[in-house]
């Protein structure tokens, strides 16, 4: 089955992973993502909620300091502070009538972790271990870009410090390594979503005073071109698809300062302030495109699973039935086969493959009716597919 | 939560640097993107506190004190510091110390925990240790290099200040620390009573006194959720959110008894049916037939 993780019981777990540098807006675009997940997803037959208490209590933790930032209007630019542990958050994806849950984990980490490689903890290399073998192994890779970076560099020093701000270098690294392990199973569900974070302010679909997404699109793809190149070069079924965020969708950049690194003079690194708009309502946009997309690229693959597991019952179900004509064959035989239960037990068994199948195929008619859903529901409009 | 406190190696340590009576580390991070949360100077054993992962989230306020085989070791994060990163988010420091049991030394750490707890629900406490580390690490420049360096200068220059940390604390005002009758017990953090008897099995532990766990957890809300108490062991659990107003008695663990209850056996568990006679005897009256059938063949 699907690539994934197998917990105890056998069920699948999908695989995301978040692959940003430290402050990029990670922790903030999963609570965007995860929180809101019912509302995001709304008008489809899909409910997305925390597998576990726990992760419910992560997700709880995240947005009251979320709200609580805005409440507070201290907000900088950031209001989630950086994340000291990696953490992992359970999930369930209930599709329509479907008796079985989609599982899947998502993974956040420091992402000071992903290019900081020199003076390492013991503590530190176990983590990041622990860490790139989840994303080297994850079936969706997103990877947030802050938007802020792109969009107020307008300087030459300031492009000349965009790699290094956003450890672009670092970013691709990952992704060839994703990309090279999803190769190698070209069955399997793979997804790369490039998702600009902190996009308020370029956007005129949420209470934005100027619409600069076609720039930005631009810019994410120049920046990115090489991440997305090697995608397609080394795991050409993957998907790929950019879904800029509204992080918060109730905050306008005001003013962007750029400073001269101390230790590292030639390069460049911005510092944004943002005014909380109206009455610091949170209006997220843009998140229930990544997760459209997540459910429905995952849908789909357990809906092949499903099928085709349904396809195996009806082949067991085929030989129970040759087995009876074999056990029916002759006189005697019949006879004897009749009456020590054999024939009896073999029609049982027939018909228990059958009834499998057949609730099989209603769960993967389910599961294709919501990926059609998913599809065809009304997007946010910036989404595309690369 | 049996595994025993390791006396750390740290990386950089002088040999020839008496050994602290008690051993301190700081966590934080500086204001450049790149300059993430990372111990400074030398780093503690690796990760005991994951332990605790299921229980509680260390990104969000957590305490954790464990002593047994003659030592204890703390990690305490959550601690606010007036400095911004480069997203102007407020910086945290962490920090995590050890030693040897009934050494001496410990009442700075007692005192440490007592003002970490000292209004929780509100981080007042936890604010006024952000300001003296703070006042310990002014230089956001020092704190990014320190984080860089693993040698003894830099690994010296955090022993003092935790060393001067701990001697300047004075323990908040508020009720006594007065131990639980309970040996094992849940709480409220925002309970009086409750962080008053916390502070207290914290200084029992770290005086040899008892061996066990005295931990404030932010994913556990209720008794059942509570990690479980290990044998011969003690367990003082305070929840961040939910918990019962007054200490609530855990059970304790019974010598012997493990939650595993062995692998699973792969496949069916059912034991094979004995032969059923039922279903037996119509075959044996269809052999005999048979037999006679044959016989009769032959012989026409």
């Amino acid at each position: 089955m699907v690539t994934a993780a197998t917990e105890a019981d056998d069920t699948p777990v999908f695989r995301i992973g978040m692959l940003g540098p430290s402050r990029v807006g990670k922790t903030s675009l999963v609570v965007s993502m995860l929180t809101d997940g019912e509302r995001l997803l709304g008008g489809t037959p899909v409910v997305l909620r925390a597998a576990d208490e726990r992760t419910k209590r992560l997700l709880r933790l995240r947005r009251q300091e979320l709200d609580g930032g805005l409440l507070a209007r201290k907000f900088d630019s950031a209001v989630m502070p950086g994340s000291l542990d990696l953490t992992y958050f359970n999930l369930e994806m209930r599709a329509g009538q479907a008796a079985e849950g989609i599982r899947f984990s998502l993974l956040d980490f420091p992402g000071g972790w992903l290019s900081e490689q020199e003076g390492r903890s013991a503590e530190e290399v176990r983590n990041w271990d622990e860490c790139q073998s989840f994303l080297a192994e994850c079936n969706v890779l997103v990877v947030p870009v802050d938007a802020t970076v792109l969009m107020e560099a307008d300087q030459p020093q300031h492009w000349r410090s965009v790699p290094a701000v956003l450890e672009t270098l670092a970013v691709q690294e990952m992704a060839e390594l994703w990309a090279g392990n999803r190769n190698l199973a070209p069955e399997e569900p793979a997804l790369v979503v490039l998702a600009p974070v902190k996009c308020e302010s370029y956007f005129a679909d949420n209470g934005g005073l100027r619409d600069d997404s076609q720039l930005l699109r631009e810019r994410v793809l120049q920046v990115y071109d090489r991440v997305i190149e090697l995608v397609r070069l080394n795991a050409p079924h993957a998907q790929i698809r950019y879904c800029p965020v509204d992080t918060l969708g109730c905050v306008e950049l005001v003013k962007v300062h750029w400073q001269t690194d101390p230790d590292e003079p030639g390069t460049h690194r911005p510092t944004g302030t943002f005014a909380i708009r109206d009455r610091g309502r949170i209006s997220i946009v843009g998140a229930e495109d990544i997760l459209g997309a997540v459910c429905g690229l995952l849908a789909g693959a357990r809906r092949r699973v499903t099928a085709g597991e349904a396809d195996r019952h009806v082949g067991r179900a085929r030989y129970a039935e040759q087995r009876g004509q074999e056990l029916k064959r002759g006189f005697f035989r019949h006879v004897r086969n009749w009456m020590n239960g054999s024939i009896r037990a073999n029609d049982l068994e027939r018909a228990g493959q059958l009834a499998k199948a057949q609730e099989l195929r209603n769960q993967a008619e389910q599961l294709a009716r919501a990926v059609d859903m998913l599809a065809d529901r009304k997007p946010s409009g910036r989404s595309k597919a690369l | 939560m049996s595994e025993e406190p390791t006396p750390a190696v740290a990386a950089g340590e002088s040999p020839g640097r008496p050994e602290p009576v008690v051993r301190g580390y700081v966590m934080s991070r500086g204001y450049p993107r790149q300059a993430d949360y990372r111990f400074l100077g030398a780093a503690p054993d690796p990760g005991w506190w994951t332990r605790h992962r299921s229980h509680t989230d260390v990104n969000y306020p957590t305490l954790l004190v464990e002593a047994r085989g003659g030592r204890w070791r703390a990690y305490l994060s959550g601690i606010p510091s007036q400095r911004r990163d480069e997203v102007s988010t407020p910086i945290r420091f962490t920090l995590a110390l050890e030693g040897a049991t009934a050494s001496g030394g410990a009442d700075g750490v007692v005192r440490l925990v007592a003002r970490w707890l000292d209004g929780h629900a509100d981080g007042s406490g936890r604010a006024v240790l952000g300001e003296r580390m703070d006042g310990l690490f002014p230089d956001d420049a020092e704190v990014v290099d320190l984080r860089r360096r693993h040698d003894v200068e830099a690994v010296g220059v955090v022993q003092d200040r935790m060393e001067r940390l701990l001697t300047s604390l004075e323990a908040p005002g508020g009720p006594e620390p007065t131990e639980w009758a309970d040996r094992s017990w849940i709480a409220s953090a925002a309970d009086g009573p409750g962080a008053a008897a916390f502070v207290e099995r914290v200084r029992a532990l770290l005086a040899g006194e008892q061996d066990g766990d005295a931990l404030v957890l932010n994913l556990v809300e209720q008794a059942e959720e509570a990690p479980p108490v290990a044998a011969g062991e003690s367990l003082a659990v305070l929840t961040a959110t939910g918990g019962p107003d007054r200490p609530r008695a855990l059970p304790a663990a019974i010598p012997g008894q493990s939650g595993d209850q062995g692998p699973k056996a792969p496949g069916r568990t059912t034991p094979a049916s004995p032969v059923d006679v039922r279903r037996a005897l119509p075959l044996v009256l269809a052999a005999l037939l048979l037999v006679l059938l044959i016989l009769w063949c032959a012989t026409r």
